[in-house]
């Protein structure tokens, strides 16, 4: 009979991945300075895909309103980091709330405040809509988008509105982003094979019966919510840092639709799934886009018209949801496999 | 003073009234049967009491206290566990975290090891299992985990909803043979059977119901008594 269960602590099932991203950033990072770049936003795709599985995989609840949490991580870190004379003269920050321009720190302490705020955030917002589920959390959690998203795009008191943050200092080191992955993965990996992440994965498989055990569906859910709008303000934090500039366009519905299908693709149910999610996408999304933009591949030619990389995502989203709706993974984590072992 | 107290008790889903007046009371160490065709309320009547449904009037008292209207995850850690129909056991999970969840509930946490254990003597099968996946167990085998994963939060009244649903006749006696030692140890046991003649001889009381009400009242001398059971069960001769 076969061995279950996902409280098990188990050597290959966290260090794997670790292992695995890091590789991937040594050899395809050092390539060369555009694929380093790539690199980097894909690290930071996958601290916003970690921060999904951690809710989104866990309990089933279906989440759109990632990116807000992520829109945060960002708009924070960028206006703690950016110069004061950016924020107190550029153009598109004219009308910004003037005690905001003086406010400054590093990248590192703005990274852990951004963070903070939104799991704050977070905590906040989840405190009602964690009381939903299915398809009304599912479209709760789009209006929570919505909402952010217009709030930091229409409201220039308190940021560049829907212009862009220019000048924000930038991450070039890849390595410390990759540090903050692997910290990121043995969080969310000790996380699911917690008491806590055993009854929020209890919740999902059936949450007729998990009351029925004592279990308060609203708290774990809350948890949680908590813990992952920490990693996807991170996530956000990360990102306004490899790309120089916070746009509040740079989180809505492409980055919502991107990181879902990340976690999807991969299987939502496992850590491992999270990975593999955001190691395909990126790859076929980077070739996609570079035959969009008729650039050689190995030396070949392949051109396809613009605009097909998002449609063959979104193809690829739908076939997973038909045929493999557990994803690559499966919703198994990572291990080595058996014929490789002794 | 009884434990578990229902007076009048009226639920339904939303406008359609599915209980409409039932009554009973129940000591510790007893079992009650519910019985009746299929839709008349009984799965409804467990789900009321164990809190997954609001009810819209009576009462529900365990131990002197009104549970009436209570979330289910604090009338679990008052004393009163439900096994629901179909065994919704976490399939995906091991035995051994089935169990753990179900400590969830426990009032003290303290005996929670001791609690394992128990569990491990009255249901051995599960201690063989101990490291399978839940869903690969058999129909019995998952029986006897989703009772005791209700059982180990060590409840003052445990409910059955059809326990004995899609069992082998051995299986079942073997379920039911456990559930005696259950009731031994002072648990009080509700159980809603669509075999009437099987808790009508285990239960010390089974209640009939028909149309939301409870109809008659039949002892274990009636399990054998098929004029009786048929007459009570399906309203025949009314």
């Amino acid at each position: 009979m076969r061995h279950g269960g996902v409280t098990k602590f188990s050597f290959q099932n966290l260090f794997g991945p670790i292992i695995i991203i890091s590789a991937l950033t040594f050899f395809v990072g050092r390539t060369s300075a555009s694929l380093q770049l790539i690199t980097q936003f894909t690290l930071c795709y996958f601290m916003m895909v970690l921060a999904l599985q951690v809710f989104v995989g866990n309990s089933g609840v279906l989440s759109f309103g990632h990116g807000s949490f992520a829109l945060i991580g960002s708009y924070i870190s960028g206006m703690l980091t950016a110069p004061i004379n950016i924020k107190g003269h550029a153009l598109a920050m004219n009308q910004l709330w003037q005690a905001l321009v003086p406010l400054h720190t590093n990248i590192y302490l703005a990274l852990l405040i951004s963070a903070i705020i939104s799991a704050f955030f977070a905590a906040l917002t989840g405190s009602l809509l964690m009381r939903l589920s299915g398809l009304s959390a599912g479209i709760a959690t789009f209006a929570l988008l919505g909402v952010t998203y217009n709030v930091f795009f229409n409201n220039k008191r308190i940021g560049p509105g829907s212009q862009a943050l220019p000048a924000v200092p930038t991450i070039s080191n890849t390595y410390i982003l990759l540090l903050l992955a692997a910290l990121a993965i043995v969080v969310v990996y000790l996380f699911n094979i917690s008491s806590l992440g055993r009854t929020l994965i209890a919740t999902r498989e059936d949450a007729m019966a998990a009351p029925a055990l004592g279990i308060n569906i609203y708290r774990v859910r809350l948890i949680a919510f908590t813990l992952s709008g920490f990693l996807a303000g991170l996530s956000g934090g990360m990102y306004v840092h490899v790309a120089g500039t916070f746009q509040v366009q740079d989180y809505y519905l492409e980055f919502t639709f991107l990181t879902l299908s990340m976690l999807i693709i991969g299987g939502s149910a496992s850590l491992w799934g999270a990975l593999l999610g955001t190691i395909v996408i990126s790859t076929i999304g980077q070739l996609l886009l570079m035959m969009e933009q008729d650039l050689p591949i190995f030396g070949i030619h392949a051109h396809i018209p613009e605009g097909s990389r998002a449609v063959i995502i979104a193809v690829a989203f739908v076939a997973v949801l038909l045929w493999r709706s557990s994803g690559i993974a499966n919703g198994k984590e990572f291990s080595i496999p058996t014929f490789w072992r002794k | 003073m009884a434990l578990l107290e229902i007076s009048n008790l009226v639920a339904g889903y939303g406008k359609v009234q599915v209980i409409s007046d039932v009554s009973f009371s129940l000591e510790p160490g007893k079992s009650i049967g519910i019985v009746g065709p299929n839709g008349v309320g009984k799965s409804t009547l467990l789900l009321t009491i164990a809190g997954a449904i609001s009810p819209n009037a009576g009462s529900i008292k365990l131990d002197g206290t009104s549970i009436f209207g209570m979330r289910p995850e604090d009338i679990v850690r008052r004393g009163l566990s439900l096994v629901p129909e179909g065994r919704q056991i976490f399939s995906g999970l091991s035995v051994k975290e089935n169990l753990s969840l179900g400590l969830t509930g426990r009032r003290d946490k303290k005996g929670s090891h001791e609690a394992v254990e128990r569990m491990h003597e009255l249901f051995p099968v599960l201690s063989t299992h101990e490291h399978h996946q839940a869903g690969m167990l058999s129909g019995g085998q998952q029986q006897q985990l989703a009772i005791a994963r209700a059982l180990i939060s060590e409840p003052k009244v445990l409910l059955l909803d059809e326990p004995s649903l899609g069992l082998a006749p051995t299986v079942i006696a073997d379920v039911f043979e456990r559930l005696r030692e259950i009731i031994h140890m002072g648990t009080a046991v509700v159980i809603v059977e669509q075999r009437a003649n099987l808790v009508t001889s285990f239960a010390d009381e089974t209640i009939v119901i028909r149309d939301g009400k409870v109809q008659s009242r039949l002892t274990p001398a009636d399990a054998t008594n098929t004029d009786s059971l048929n007459r009570s069960y399906f309203g025949a001769g009314d």
